[in-house]
Parts: C-alpha cells; sequence; structure tokens
C-alpha cells in the first residue's frame, strides 16, 4: 500500500504549479449587494427563530414580558421571509409595470399577471414589522412593571 | 388593471414613523429597566437589543423616508447614490440583531445557572441561620446547665464540711442532751441539702440534648422492628435494604422513630395481604432523604393535597391529627413530607432532610 503514500504529494504540486495569476483584491460586482442583503435576511430568520424558541423553552416565559417579546421575534421572523420573497419579486417586475399618469405624482401598477399582485401585498411589510416594534414595546413595558413590582416586594421584605 | 401605490407609499411612511417612535420608546424602557438594576445580565441585553432594534429602524425607515422626499423633490438621482448606503447599513443591523440575538442565547444558559444559584444562596443561607439559632439554643441550654452544676458543686463542699464537722462535735459533747439533740437537727438538714444537690445534679447531667448524630438506616430498622407485629398480623412483608453507605443526621430520634412508626403503621393498613411495603434511605438532590412506599388501595387525587390538614374529609375518608402532627415534627428537623398516590397503585411517602443535617458516613 505504500505506493499510494505520495499521491497527496503529487496531487498538491499539480495543484500548484498549474495556478493562474494571483491578485491581491478580489472584486466585488453589483448583485453581490442583493445577495448579501438576502442571506442577512436569512440569518436574521435563523436568530429570531432561535430567539423565541429559546425564549418558549426557558423559564422566561413565566413572565409575560418576554412572551410578548417570543411574539415579536416570531412576527419579525415572519417579516424577514416576507421581505425576502418581496426582493426577489422586485426583480421580476419590469419597469414598464410602473406607469406615471400625465396628471399625478404617484405611479401606478400595471396589473398584468400574479406578480404583480404578490409585488403590491409583498410592498406592505410594515403590517408585519410595525407588531413586531409594538410587542417588543408592550414587553419591555411588562417587564419594567414586574421589576418595579419585585423592587417593591424587597422592600416590604426588608422593612 | 392598474392600481395606484399611493397606498402602499402611505403605508411606507407612516410605517416607518411608527417604527422610529416605536424603537425609541422601547429604548426608553429598556434605559429605565437598566437603570433599575445595572448589574442584571438581562437588563444590559435589553438595553443592547433596544439599541440595535433602533439601529435597524433609523436606517430601515430614514432610507425609505428619505426615498419618497427625494422623489417627490424630484431629486430621484440623489436616492440613486444614497441608496447603496442606505442598503448596507441597513444589512449591518440585521447582522447585528442576529449576533446579539445569538449571543442572547448563550448568556440566557449563564443567568438561568446565576438565578439556580442565587436560589440555592439563598436556601443555603436560610437554613444556615435555622442552624445557627438552634445552635445558640443548645448552647445557651448546656451554659445554664453548666453554670447549675458548677453551682451545685460549690455548694456541696460547704455542706459537706458542715456534716463533718458536726459529726465531730457530736463526738467531742456526747453526754451534753440538749446540744447534742441540736447538733442531730443540724446533721439531718445538712445531709438533706447533699442529697438534693446530688439529685439535682443526676438531673442535669440526664438532661437531653436537642438533636443528636443518629444514622437513619438504625432508625428504620428500629421503627421496622416496633410494627413487625402489626406487619405480620395483616400479612404484609416489609422490605427494607440497608443503602451502600451510611446517612448520618442531627434528629431527635424518638420523635422521628414517632414519625416512621406512624407512616409505616398507614402503609401496612392501606396494603393487601401477601404485598409489601418498601422502605428505603437514599441521597435525593445531595439531601438525605427517607422513602415508604406501599402498593395498596392509594388515596382518592382530590384527597393528596389535604392530607396534613386536621379532620379534613371528602365524605367518605376523614384525616386526622396524626398526619399534621408528622409534618411538624418533620418540620422541626427542617424537613419536607410530600405524599404522592395513585388509586389502585399505591403511595409513596418521601422524606427529605436538609443537606446541612446530613453526612455521608464511607
Amino acid at each position: 500500500m505504500k505506493i499510494f503514500y505520495p499521491i497527496p504529494f503529487v496531487t498538491i504540486f499539480f495543484v500548484l504549479s498549474s495556478a493562474e495569476h494571483a491578485f491581491a483584491l478580489q472584486t466585488h460586482a453589483a448583485p453581490e449587494g442583493l445577495c448579501v442583503h438576502q442571506l442577512a435576511h436569512l440569518f436574521f430568520i435563523l436568530c429570531m427563530g432561535s430567539f423565541a424558541y429559546r425564549i418558549h423553552r426557558t423559564w422566561l416565559p413565566r413572565h409575560q414580558g418576554w412572551k410578548y417579546f417570543a411574539l415579536g421575534g416570531i412576527l419579525l421572523m415572519a417579516w424577514n421571509l416576507w421581505a425576502f420573497t418581496g426582493h426577489f419579486i422586485t426583480l421580476l417586475i419590469s419597469r414598464e409595470n410602473f406607469i406615471l399618469p400625465e396628471e399625478g405624482l404617484v405611479p401606478l401598477l400595471h396589473i398584468t399577471s400574479w406578480k404583480e399582485v404578490l409585488y403590491y401585498v409583498l410592498s406592505m411589510d410594515h403590517l408585519l414589522c410595525v407588531p413586531a416594534l409594538v410587542c417588543f414595546y408592550v414587553g419591555l413595558k411588562n417587564i419594567l412593571t414586574m421589576s418595579s413590582h419585585e423592587s417593591g416586594a424587597d422592600v416590604n421584605r426588608s422593612d | 388593471m392598474y392600481w395606484s401605490l399611493c397606498p402602499i407609499w402611505l403605508l411606507d411612511v407612516s410605517g416607518s414613523l411608527i417604527m422610529i417612535i416605536m424603537s425609541f420608546l422601547c429604548l426608553g424602557v429598556a434605559r429605565e429597566i437598566y437603570h433599575r438594576d445595572p448589574e442584571d445580565a438581562l437588563s444590559a441585553y435589553l438595553i443592547w437589543f433596544s439599541i440595535a432594534i433602533l439601529a435597524f429602524s433609523l436606517s430601515r425607515s430614514l432610507g425609505h423616508i428619505i426615498k419618497h422626499v427625494l422623489y417627490f423633490a424630484d431629486l430621484e438621482y440623489w436616492w440613486k447614490r444614497l441608496s447603496p448606503f442606505s442598503g448596507s447599513i441597513n444589512t449591518m443591523t440585521f447582522v447585528v440583531i442576529g449576533a446579539i440575538t445569538l449571543f442572547f442565547n448563550r448568556m440566557e444558559i449563564i443567568i438561568h445557572r446565576m438565578a439556580r444559584d442565587k436560589e440555592k444562596i439563598k436556601k443555603t443561607s436560610g437554613e444556615l441561620l435555622v442552624l445557627n439559632r438552634d445552635m445558640e439554643d443548645i448552647v445557651s441550654e448546656r451554659t445554664r446547665a453548666e453554670m447549675a452544676l458548677r453551682i451545685a458543686h460549690e455548694v456541696r463542699n460547704p455542706v459537706t464540711i458542715i456534716g463533718g464537722l458536726v459529726r465531730r462535735l457530736q463526738k467531742e459533747m456526747s453526754g451534753e442532751k440538749k446540744e447534742e439533740k441540736k447538733l442531730e437537727n443540724v446533721l439531718t438538714q445538712a445531709q438533706k441539702l447533699e442529697r438534693l444537690i446530688s439529685r439535682f445534679e443526676h438531673l442535669v447531667s440526664e438532661k437531653k440534648k436537642y438533636f443528636t448524630r443518629e444514622n437513619m438506616n438504625d432508625l428504620i430498622e428500629e421503627a421496622g422492628e416496633l410494627v413487625l407485629g402489626d406487619a405480620e398480623a395483616k400479612g404484609v412483608e416489609i422490605v427494607y435494604t440497608p443503602p451502600e453507605t451510611q446517612l448520618i443526621i442531627q434528629a431527635e430520634a424518638r420523635l422521628i422513630k414517632v414519625v416512621l412508626v406512624h407512616l409505616l403503621r398507614n402503609a401496612i393498613e392501606a396494603s393487601d395481604s401477601g404485598s409489601s411495603v418498601e422502605a428505603a434511605v437514599l441521597m435525593h438532590d445531595n439531601s438525605p432523604a427517607l422513602t415508604i412506599r406501599d402498593t395498596g388501595k392509594g388515596i382518592p387525587t382530590e384527597m393528596v393535597p389535604h392530607l396534613f390538614e386536621p379532620f379534613y374529609t371528602n365524605g367518605e375518608i376523614k384525616t386526622g391529627l396524626g398526619l399534621p402532627y408528622i409534618r411538624q415534627i418533620i418540620k422541626e428537623h427542617r424537613g419536607t413530607i410530600s405524599i404522592e398516590s395513585q388509586m389502585g397503585q399505591g403511595t409513596l411517602v418521601t422524606i427529605r432532610f436538609p443537606s446541612l443535617f446530613g453526612e455521608l458516613v464511607p
């Protein structure tokens, strides 16, 4: 079997000897922006999912405030999915579908297929991210009230 | 078919403004929580999370609002220049929120562990306080007893001397009947005093201590012997397997035996002929524990939470004073007693003693 031992070294030698010109800087083409943004959305989805799951699985849901936090996390997760799909659909809509009327400031969308309908619906993503923030706010208020009660109870105990 | 983008734009601008307002409000509340307890890890997390949410809302909402403003100001080309920055910052905030959230997942485990340890320390401090109070009682009792002994000892010497002197005087004054009678009376009183002191010394030295080191194995074996007659009469076998290591607790043996005998008798009564009652001594969560299990008819579920209430009844079964008395004894040992029961399957009684009172003997 010793005959096979040089194989890795020979492979490395051929790979190195057949190298092209190496450039110090890697170029970043325009589509990379959308790609990074979409990947960030996916990362956001995973993080919010694990956040909500973590809260659900631990002792935190005993407090009402953290339940709202978990709900906010789920809503942000849904918003990310919504926005992720929205970015894809935007690529499929032609610019010709946006028409500016002669006597108007706001453009109109020419509905020719399901894609425009989906784009129209997905553009209203605030319907998800605003409730998510409301949930975080209510959750924080609950945590604040709870901590006030706890500190009040501590004062009573020390009395 | 043409649909106006007006509703989308209106929702976009109003939604963006609401997001900015909400995220500022979130940060305000998070700051208030943080200022209440700056050392609390969860408060620190909440403030970081709120900052990240604010950054996310600002980068996103300001971008959207500026885009619409520039459109209406006929400066759309400016948006083309700004949008890559706005988008990049927005993407970065996603990653920041994600990173903070992932950090939270790890931190939550640490916080939970810290809270558990804090609770444990609190419990241990409470037990130490009680133990300290008990020790103070014992020390003060012992001090009083020792002082009484010392006084008795000091009184005994003069009394003995008085007795000796009177006896000598009696011998020297033989013939003087009147004085002899008086000396006889003094001697009788001195002897009375000596006997009183002896009795007092004996009583003090016999006084029992509050808690003594007791082997749980011995306690349960002795209690088992006491109920052996009842068990044989009913045809029930008492099964007790001693643990590999001996468990020592600080206890009042007589009282603990009362508890064990009562519980064993209850278990025997509930068991059918031919069945067995199992007793065990074990370490449970670092605390010495004792269990008595029977496979008898069991207790109705609705009765179980009221078993330690005197004279509680569900119409069929009535509690007495036995179990409340037993719980009182266990409480005085800083222990806990719990009863689990299922109809038709039997009953399990678990007594746990505080860890501070127990120790393993290899």
